[in-house]
């Protein structure tokens, strides 16, 4: 069974194509490239991807995404050429969360996913939690351990903040065990059981600023001048 | 010639399966309009999020009503811009990857060519409408845009002029929002206005004051919803309007956004010397509108073209209907198949049409 797994919920683009055979799963070819604006590229890099291992898309068996937290128009993009190419070959799409494939990059009962999620805060995600959106003080309270192995941009990227609140925490200074790995993806997905392509959303854990900011919905303009009766 | 198209550039999640430009064999749309009433208008993150999941069954479906499989299309056609950018990179990546995976021509549509293509489309069964001959005169009009045209051929469109604030269909919404109506405004509005005397009030015209050469044609909104928040300012003592006193309001509202509409219109149809204008967008679904702008065009001889009401709102099929001729043209050229300028397409939010070339591919 060959697959092509995605993951862009960084600025590190990252794919792989993973061949399942009777011995297990093998790494056949993979990329990772700074890509801040991955729409226009994707399909030629995926292209390429392909063309070294020298596999033909039709060939492919299935598809796998990395389906976040992350952000979000860089998810929406992998989910949506994915999408595309499974909609397009009639092939399974399958997903799992980003952080769940970054934390198989040092896996273990203390490692925690920490990715940067902007305005300060960040994503984090391992044993015993569902991923949420904190400050980077924050995380020490929620990980439950002293000594946590926290891996991803957000770790390098408030290493300071982080090992203040926890002395404890480590952050390794190898930029490999940071570096995300699509094709971690396909170990952690139920190849027997894809999603139905027109359900799969990316898990965004920050509500949108207008759910943030107006719970109820916008005020009324009377309510906003203060013409309410 | 079948070309499958998507539209994805602001809140609805389209798709469509159009014929030789004209015969539509499957439009369906996902609306979202009830995740976007609370806030009164698009939240662009939130039209994004619907539409990475709306998409897949969109296209499904518009394959299964068309009865056809890929093996069956020519070339697949995406709105490229203007719109939401969060919205267009959802149909526009997605379209990418059918294009790439079955080595299909991807054809990129202005979405307001889109709009003044759609008064040449019909259903299979349905007569095929005479349209408008070339060059005419087009106001496109919706809760996004604003604009005339001249459009020369099928792929030269000039833009005559633009709102200078708020498209028209936002002041109907942002009135109806004022009032505590609910959304979409325009067709709330144009119901409760229809007991109400459109003399009542005297909403003033925008004027403005630069004279350049598009000063007559260009259009302003703000000015209007401000005039009508003052008006209930003005009058809070007596509560929010009500009955009789709403129905004025919003049929004098109307008719001041109607007016100005149907004037700068009828000013561009003389100053192109042209027999007919095509009035395009969801305020054309406004029945005053419409009447308004057919009696005002009549007197001075130029006939109007309106697309059926459902063509009229967002939809794929006009994509697919403005895609045909540079699809026909770049097969003709380069053959029927994929090239990798299609698959390295990039959204366009704020794609301007002054060139010809720009109007779709």
């Amino acid at each position: 069974m060959k697959l092509l797994c995605l993951d862009t919920a960084t600025r590190m683009q990252t794919a792989a194509l993973v061949e399942r055979t009777p011995a297990g799963l093998a790494l056949v070819a993979e990329h990772a490239v700074h890509r801040t604006r991955p729409g226009p590229t994707l399909l030629d890099d995926l292209d390429r991807l392909l063309a070294d291992a020298g596999w033909a898309l039709a060939e492919l068996d299935g598809f796998v995404c990395g389906q976040g937290p992350g952000s979000f128009t860089g998810l929406r993009i992998a989910l949506a050429t994915l999408k595309g190419l499974a909609l397009a070959l009639d092939r399974p799409l399958f997903v799992a969360r980003s952080t769940e494939m970054l934390r198989r990059n040092r896996p273990g009962p203390r490692t925690f996913a920490v990715l940067d999620a902007r305005r300060g805060q960040v994503y984090l995600d391992g044993p015993g939690l569902a991923p949420v959106v904190v400050d980077p003080a924050d995380v020490a309270p929620l990980v439950g351990c002293s000594d946590p192995l926290l891996l991803g941009d957000g770790a390098l990227a408030y290493r300071a903040t982080l090992q203040k609140a926890q002395p404890g925490a480590e952050i390794p200074d190898d930029p490999a065990d940071h570096q995300p790995r699509a094709a971690h993806l396909a170990a952690l997905v139920d190849l027997e059981a894809p999603a139905p392509l027109g359900t799969i959303e990316p898990i965004y854990v920050r509500p949108s600023d207008a759910e943030l900011n107006y719970p109820d919905g916008f005020p009324d303009a009377l309510e906003r001048f203060g013409l309410s009766p | 010639m079948k070309i499958l198209a998507i539209e994805t550039s602001c809140d609805e999640t389209a798709a469509a399966i159009v014929e030789d430009g004209h015969r539509v064999l499957a439009d369906p749309v996902a609306t979202q309009i009830e995740v976007h009433a609370r806030y009164g208008g698009v939240v662009p993150e939130l039209a994004s999020r619907n539409h990475v999941v709306d998409i897949v069954p969109v296209v499904r479906q518009a394959l299964g009503d068309a009865g056809l499989g890929w093996a069956d299309l020519d070339a697949v056609a995406v709105t490229r811009g203007p719109g939401l950018v969060g919205a267009l990179l959802v149909g526009l990546q997605v379209a990418k990857s059918l294009a790439f995976a079955h080595d299909k021509p991807l054809v990129p549509v202005h979405h307001l060519a889109g709009h003044l293509h759609a008064v040449f489309l019909h259903r299979p069964g349905e007569p095929r409408p005479a349209g408008p001959a070339y060059p005419h005169v087009a106001l496109a009009v919706s809760g996004g845009h604003t604009a005339l045209y001249r459009v020369e051929t099928p792929t030269a469109v000039y833009q005559l002029s633009n709102t200078r604030d708020d498209a028209a269909g936002e002041a109907f919404d942002k009135v109806s929002r004022m009032l505590g109506l609910g959304y979409p405004g325009g067709p709330i509005v144009e119901k409760l206005a229809r007991s109400g005397d459109p003399e009542a009030i005297r909403f003033p015209q925008p004027r403005f004051k630069d004279g350049g050469p598009r000063a007559r044609l260009d259009f302003s909104f703000s000015g209007l919803k401000t005039a009508v928040l003052t008006w209930i300012k003005r009058h809070a003592a007596e509560g929010l309007p009500e009955g009789q006193a709403r129905a004025d309001l919003l049929a004098s509202f109307q008719r001041a956004a109607v007016d100005q509409l149907v004037v700068r219109t009828r000013r561009a149809a003389a100053q192109a010397g042209v027999g007919d204008v095509v009035l395009s967008g969801g305020v054309a679904c406004n029945g005053v509108l419409r009447q308004r702008m057919a009696d005002g065009l009549a007197e001075d001889g130029v006939t109007l073209h309106v697309p059926r009401p459902r063509w009229c709102t967002d939809n794929a099929a006009m994509i697919g209907g403005a895609a045909f001729a540079v699809a026909e043209r770049r097969v003709a050229e380069h053959g029927p198949r994929h090239a990798p300028e299609d698959r390295r397409m990039t959204a366009i939010a704020a794609w301007r049409l002054h060139r010809p070339e720009q109007v779709a591919g």
